[in-house]
Formats: structure tokens, C-alpha cells, sequence
């Protein structure tokens, strides 16, 4: 899961070395939490949040295939 | 080079048969689409044999690869690889002249798994998450290639049977409005698949089609004629 993320946001952003991904696995959700430069964030997020929720979305069919759910916070 | 030109219901139908009969794997021909299959149409294409080296050097003149096509298929590869989804993505490039004389460019991915609930998963609920999946994979690749790319992705035949589904549909809620004299108003959907409703209807001069509601809520009512 986490490395789709990572390569979703790799492949969105020019600043690479600011894309950090922290995990937290809890007992039934996996929290990642999606940082970027932050005059990039706007790329992760997308107009009306279009992007960050086809991130959540991908992310989501990714968990279903562990039996996990997920959840995906962007700052 | 050996080519055949086959159709059927829809272009990945029509692929596979090509290739059940050359005998080839996906790798070893390449595709044209002559007919998409749109509108009930059935779907026309060529599928050639590649040259293995050694053959005498082919006259033919190549098909310009698509650099859309050839980065958009390793994208969406790379994304199923990270989802843990086993699947074929067969890609299928159709060209056509545009207004300024330019050439329009639609790359169509069509993902095949034997995996039914992962496919199932890829679709999610009424094409929700194959829409994230085909929004996303076109801004992935637009920062590869500097421009918005037209590409189309497709699970199963997702998009075919939905559209058969909705023209059923369209088709019996007319009727009832017919019955009735009554509007009756649709679940919200996709622009795409609103057109598919208003396009179904377009002929019936019983009734009328209008939308209305913004954004994520915009819906189909059906009218009767005035």
C-alpha cells in the first residue's frame, strides 16, 4: 500500500526529496500520512479534492485486497 | 506480415479472437482499430503479426508508436503491480483527424483478470473507483508528455455493459413516463453516462430528457412531451 502511494505522489509533485509517507497501523485501518512541498500540495489535493480522492480511492481497492481499510490524510 | 481483420461485439472481443486464431500472444501483432464499435456498431479490427527477425525486411511502413500509449500502458501496470492485482492490459490506439487538421489521439487500456472480485474492486461501486483510476492515470501521464492525453481505461468490459445496462434502463423508465404522464427522475451519474441516457431517448418524440442538479448530484428527469 504504501509504495503506491509513494509512487502516486512521486509521480505528481517536481520535489521529490519533500514527499514523505508516515504509516500507522492500527487493528483494523492503516493511516498514511501524505506530505508534500507545500507549494505542491495543491497537486495532491486537486481542484475540489479531485485528486486526493482518487488517491483515497486507489488506495482503498489496495487495502480491500489485505481485508484492511485505509485511510489517507494529505497536509 | 501476416494480418487478419476480424470484428465482434466490442474491440477487446474482437482482439482475442484475432488472436485465438493467429495463434499470437499480445506481444508478437500489432493493433488497429478500424471500426470502435460505438452505437451498437460491431467493433473491426486488424491484428497483424510483428516480423520475427530473420524474415525478409517488411515494405510495410509502421504505424508512428504512440508515446501515450506506450507510457500510459507501463503507468497503469505499475499502479495494478502496487495494488496487488494480477491483470492484462491490452492497449488500443485509435487515431482520427481532428478540426485543425491535427491528429487526435485515444489510447484505450483494456484490463483483463481472472481475478473477478479484484476486478470487481478496480470497478467499484457504478464505475466510481475505474473513474479515480482513468482521471488519475491521465494526470500521471500528462506530466510525462506536457499535454491532457485521451486516455481510456476499461475493466472487463465495464464500459460496454454499462452502457447497455443504462440504455435498458433509459428505455423502461421512458415507457413508464408514457404510462404514467409523470417526470420521473434518475439516480445522479456521470456526464458520460447522462449522455448515454439523453442519446438513448433522443428519437422519442413522446418524450423529453432534461438535466438538472449540480456537480456530484446531477440528474435525468424524463418528461412527457409537452
Amino acid at each position: 500500500m504504501k509504495a503506491l502511494l509513494e509512487y502516486i505522489a512521486l509521480n505528481l509533485v517536481d520535489n521529490h526529496a519533500a514527499v514523505q509517507v508516515k504509516e500507522r497501523t492500527g487493528r483494523f485501518t492503516v493511516t498514511y500520512e501524505l506530505s508534500v512541498a507545500p507549494n505542491e500540495t495543491g497537486k495532491v489535493i486537486g481542484r475540489n479534492g479531485r485528486v486526493a480522492k482518487s488517491i483515497r480511492d486507489l488506495m482503498g481497492v489496495a487495502a480491500a485486497r489485505q481485508n484492511k481499510r485505509v485511510h489517507v490524510d494529505i497536509e | 506480415m501476416k494480418s487478419i481483420e476480424i470484428s465482434a461485439r466490442t474491440v477487446a472481443e474482437a482482439v482475442e479472437l484475432a488472436l485465438a486464431q493467429l495463434g499470437k500472444d499480445r506481444d508478437e501483432v500489432a493493433i488497429a482499430v478500424l471500426e470502435p464499435g460505438e452505437g451498437g456498431d460491431e467493433a473491426l479490427v486488424r491484428v497483424s503479426v510483428v516480423d520475427e527477425e530473420g524474415d525478409e525486411p517488411s515494405v510495410v511502413v509502421p504505424e508512428p508508436s504512440s508515446e501515450v500509449q506506450v507510457i500510459a500502458r507501463q503507468m497503469l501496470d505499475d499502479l495494478l503491480e502496487r495494488m496487488h492485482i494480477h491483470a492484462y492490459v491490452t492497449p488500443v490506439l485509435v487515431r482520427v483527424p481532428g478540426q485543425k487538421g491535427e491528429i487526435e489521439e485515444t489510447v484505450t487500456l483494456h484490463v483483463e483478470g481472472a481475478d473477478e472480485e479484484a476486478m470487481g474492486l478496480l470497478i467499484g461501486r457504478r464505475g466510481e473507483t475505474l473513474r479515480s483510476l482513468q482521471f488519475l492515470l491521465n494526470l500521471l501521464v500528462s506530466r510525462r508528455v506536457q499535454k491532457w492525453p485521451q486516455v481510456v481505461v476499461d475493466v472487463g468490459n465495464y464500459r460496454q455493459r454499462r452502457q447497455e445496462s443504462l440504455e435498458g434502463l433509459a428505455l423502461r423508465m421512458a415507457e413508464r413516463v408514457r404510462q404514467s404522464g409523470r417526470p420521473i427522475m434518475l439516480e445522479p451519474m456521470a456526464a458520460y453516462e447522462r449522455r448515454i441516457v439523453h442519446l438513448a431517448l433522443r428519437g422519442d418524440q413522446s418524450i423529453y430528457t432534461e438535466s438538472s442538479g449540480e456537480g456530484e448530484n446531477r440528474k435525468i428527469v424524463i418528461y412527457p412531451a409537452r
